[in-house]
């Protein structure tokens, strides 16, 4: 287990370096860059000699420099752990990452606990009242979560609560959970209820496939005909056998509320990573989008390099080279 | 007499200013845009916001309603308009959100104390004289006082303040000697041959011409005035953004700053003027306007902006009776492009009136706006006092009420000047402008049907992209022949300086454009001297004429977007315009007993 899981991380090291690669030259070619951008913005009639503001202020953030020799810095930049400083607040970019990842770690698990707690437990209930008037109901409520785009649902929800006075969702100061918990939630719960109504509704239908599948497998007849209670078999002998490709799943959800949450943060004016990655993206920020990708692109690998070591320890055969 | 500024400075060689400037209506000025510096735009024009027919002449003053008497306290809360910010630096940034900064925190030499009237007050100084036409004397206001941060700690201003401030902006360079592009405004201060300091409450200043707008220079938005020693420590790092270096003598002290947009101001204690409000809180923008909308309907910021008509007909009519709806235009008016008339193709005249009347102005405002807006000439409705009354617009080709004749006579001046053997022509099309709204589309089809031809494409540009090519003069020749989108924002309620500026076939600016009017650069030479504002105004009105009558003269005019902001009754704001207006935020209050301030969020 212990190599394979070097292997599986060692893998890693050239994705990141071409993650790397790829950011840099994408962000560079991105047309219009920040100054002159930002001097474009508030003199769109070419008012002023813009031309010598922008080489004097390009030579001050470096990028008069050619690209290749910005590349050699970049990445001895980022193996010291330098990401650079954003060119809007002179602030170093991971300070900026770090500023959102508060909001989008609570928004994330809030949604994955929305996911989770929705759809395994009625995966299985529909799977075990296979064609039931409750499965059928289940079933169409899976659909209409993978068919309504999240987008929307949260919008609906947002105005809904507003129209009938509901309750005060705080978009102005949104407060974090350990900040002023009631207030919080308010705000939260609607993103978190949209978007794993949605992630949610994928892994339901698996959940329910992989159920039945199971269940008609002839050693969960052998348990049932050994008089075991129905707990026992469907926990300790179904569930197991089930849950692996779900387990699968959920990393991959993990990377889809990530993105996700680039969507309810802009609908719901919450400034975590992706609301200011968005920022970032139509200031052409480069320095904060390359470290926010960097990162997030990095943080998304280790996850699935979790997935693949827990699916190796639920199934031995994959550890075998 | 009405002593108002516009009037004083008609009527008396030698006049005296002081800050109790009271109406005459001299001038009106509508109100809000999009493009304002701050976000507590309400207004005191209401422009006719009949749909895309109705233009310019905005002419009504504030509504005097019988309203109590102000009250103190309350904090306002505005979402940011625009949250990027160059510099902290203000003589060296163009951005509006440093301006709000500016309008709240520090005093100008002097100030707007209202568009609408066209009222020029005291402000860092309380008075000022002109013994003669190239003489300004200030008289600094007693007893005011720098806010209390370090290095300035608390103390009261010196007249040395203003002439270091005039010094620095007219060298245009950095403390280390260093020439610096970005002050922004040297060109205007030029116009100052020496300042002195006669004694410890006066500035004298010597002007190198007669200069009818210097007054208007020291009012501008970004001519706050900071303590010498504070720009001594802070200008190496002001690109750093921090509260602390924003240190002024105005009505409110900045205490906190992200550069995200979320800014908060409290009520100084000392501020030589009257400040109502205890605070202002800017949050940051909101990122989708059902976001914003749900925000102000639970009360969580004052004021609001519906993008579309539909949003802004369903709230009229669900919140009647307890809000309030403000009416202006947009800072930035929408130009058909700009292009070097300097060389073929675009210096043909029959060319040039083809695509200027082939524009339908009145269509564009439907399409773009929903029909909030109106058509502009080359002054902009903003600046109504000094353009050409809409009845008068409307006689002149491209914006004839008779669309028929204009498509006509277009196509005939297409033909007559060799378009269809142009090829492809191509219309740049700003990328935010065309996420905005499609226009791309929207003006190709309107071209091309007006012309009756299929020449005409759209490309999507950056601006950066777009600002280049005016510099470089590409556009007007080859196939990048024009672009479309948003202007430079209006800065001034006057726009002599800005005519003389860019259509002084001299000037730099003009260099881009090349477009010969005869007779221009003469009367332009006229207004930029004449003392009498009334005069000044009939001389633009001339102005406008004929560039109207040169197809725009490289610039050519579309319109003006007219915006609409609901704010809740409780609110009750200042006079704004599409100029800066922070510093008129002191006037602003919250009525803690209307009905509508139930539920405010705290």
């Amino acid at each position: 287990m212990g190599a394979y899981a070097i292997r599986r991380a060692l893998i890693n090291i050239p994705v990141i370096w071409l993650i790397v690669t790829l950011v840099f030259f994408a962000t560079n070619v991105l047309p219009g860059d920040f100054v002159a951008r930002r001097i474009a913005q508030q003199n769109p009639a070419g008012g002023v000699d813009a031309a010598a503001q922008i080489a004097q202020i390009k030579r001050e953030l470096g990028t008069d420099k050619p690209v290749l020799e910005r590349y050699v810095r970049y990445l001895a930049d980022t193996l010291r752990g330098d990401l650079g400083e954003s060119y809007r607040t002179r602030d170093s970019a991971f300070a900026e990452f770090s500023r959102g990842v508060p909001y989008t770690l609570q928004l994330s698990l809030m949604t994955l606990a929305v996911a989770l707690l929705t759809s395994v437990p009625i995966g299985i209930i529909s799977a075990l009242r296979q064609d039931s008037p409750a499965d059928y109901g289940l079933r169409l409520l899976a659909i209409l979560g993978v068919a309504a785009p999240n987008f929307w649902v949260g919008t609906v929800l947002l105005l809904l609560v507003v129209r009938f006075d509901l309750w005060t969702i705080d978009l102005v100061n949104h407060p974090l959970v350990w900040e002023h918990p009631l207030r919080s939630v308010q705000l939260f719960i609607l993103p978190a209820l949209a978007g794993g109504f949605a992630s949610g509704a994928g892994i339901m239908r698996l959940t329910r496939s992989q159920m039945l599948e199971v269940l008609r497998q002839d050693y969960i007849r052998t348990a049932w005909s050994k008089g075991l209670r129905e707990r026992v078999v469907v926990v300790r002998h179904a569930m197991k056998n089930a849950m692996i490709p779900v387990v699968t799943v959920i990393g991959l959800t993990v990377a889809g509320v990530l993105s996700g949450n680039v969507v309810f943060e802009y609908l719901f004016n919450i400034p975590g990573v992706g609301n200011r990655v968005l920022t970032a993206i139509n200031e052409r920020d480069v320095p904060v989008v390359q470290a926010f990708v960097l990162i997030i692109a990095t943080f998304v690998l280790f996850v699935n390099l979790a997935i693949d070591l827990l699916y190796g320890w639920l199934d031995p055969r994959i550890r075998i080279p | 007499m009405d002593n108002n500024y516009w009037v004083r400075r008609q009527s008396r060689r030698r006049f005296l200013g002081s800050a109790a400037g009271v109406s005459a209506a001299a001038v009106a000025f509508a109100t809000t845009g999009c493009g304002d510096d701050d976000d507590d735009d309400s207004s005191s024009g209401s422009p006719t916001a009949a749909g895309a027919t109705t233009a310019a002449s905005v002419t009504a003053g504030p509504t005097k309603a019988a309203t109590p008497a102000a009250k103190s306290g309350g904090t306002a809360r505005f979402v940011s308009s625009n949250a990027t910010y160059d510099t902290f630096d203000h003589s060296r940034s163009r951005f509006s959100p440093v301006a709000t900064i500016v309008g709240l925190t520090m005093q100008r030499v002097l100030q707007w104390d209202s568009f609408a009237n066209g009222t020029l007050g005291g402000a860092f100084a309380e008075s000022w004289e002109q013994p003669d036409a190239q003489t300004v004397k200030l008289k600094l206001r007693p007893n005011n006082f720098f806010h209390n941060k370090s290095p300035v700690n608390g103390r009261q201003t010196k007249a040395e303040d203003i002439k270091f401030h005039i010094e620095r902006n007219k060298s245009g360079k950095l403390l280390d000697g260093t020439d610096d592009p970005n002050f922004y405004r040297k060109g205007e201060y030029q116009v100052v041959e020496s300042v002195s300091v006669p004694d410890a409450s006066t500035v004298l200043v010597k002007l190198a011409k007669p200069s009818p707008l210097f007054l208007n220079l020291l009012a501008q938005s970004y001519e706050g005035i900071g303590a010498p020693e504070a720009i001594q420590q802070f200008e190496k790092s002001y690109a750093n953004f921090n509260q602390e270096m924003i240190i002024g003598s105005g009505p409110f002290v900045l205490t906190e700053f992200s550069s995200e947009g979320r800014l908060k101001f409290k009520k100084y204690d000392k501020s030589s003027r009257p400040v109502n409000l205890d605070g202002v809180q800017y949050v940051p923008l909101f990122t989708d306007t059902a976001a914003q909308q749900a925000a102000w309907e639970q009360k969580q910021i004052d004021g609001y902006g519906p993008s579309t008509i539909q949003v802004l007909e369903e709230l009229r009519s669900r919140f009647k009776g307890k809000v309030t709806e403000r009416t202006g235009f947009s800072a930035n008016p929408i130009i058909c492009g700009s292009y070097n008339g300097g060389a073929a193709p675009w210096n043909n005249e029959n060319l040039i009136g083809a695509y200027f009347r082939a524009v339908d102005r009145r269509q564009l405002v439907q399409q773009f706006h929903g029909g909030r807006g109106a058509i502009s000439g080359s002054i902009p409705p903003s600046q109504g006092a000094f353009a050409l009354t809409e009845k008068e617009l409307i006689t002149f080709p491209g914006y004839l009420q008779d669309r028929d004749k204009d498509i006509s006579d277009a196509r005939k001046m297409w033909e007559a000047g060799g378009g269809p053997a142009l090829g492809d022509v191509t219309i740049d099309v700003p990328d935010i402008f065309e996420g905005s709204y499609q226009a791309s589309a929207i003006l190709t089809a309107m071209l091309n049907k007006n012309l009756g031809t299929s020449q005409f494409k759209a490309k999507i540009e950056p601006y950066s992209t777009i600002t280049s090519k005016i510099v470089q003069k590409k556009y007007g020749s080859g196939n990048a022949n024009l672009w479309y989108g948003w202007d430079t924002e209006v800065l001034d309620p006057e726009p002599t300086a800005f005519l003389v500026s860019n259509y002084t076939s001299t000037s730099s600016l003009n260099q881009q454009f090349e477009v010969k009017v005869p007779g221009l650069d003469e009367l332009l030479g006229k207004v930029a001297v004449e003392l009498s504002p009334d005069k000044r105004k009939e001389m633009t009105k001339d102005v406008e004429r004929m560039l109207l009558k040169a197809y725009g003269a490289g610039r050519p005019y579309s319109h003006v977007q007219i915006t609409n902001t609901l704010y809740w009754n409780y609110y009750k704001p200042a006079e704004s315009a599409p100029f800066s207006t922070a510093h008129l935020l002191a006037n602003a209050w919250i009525d803690p007993d209307d009905p509508t301030y139930q539920g405010r969020a705290s």
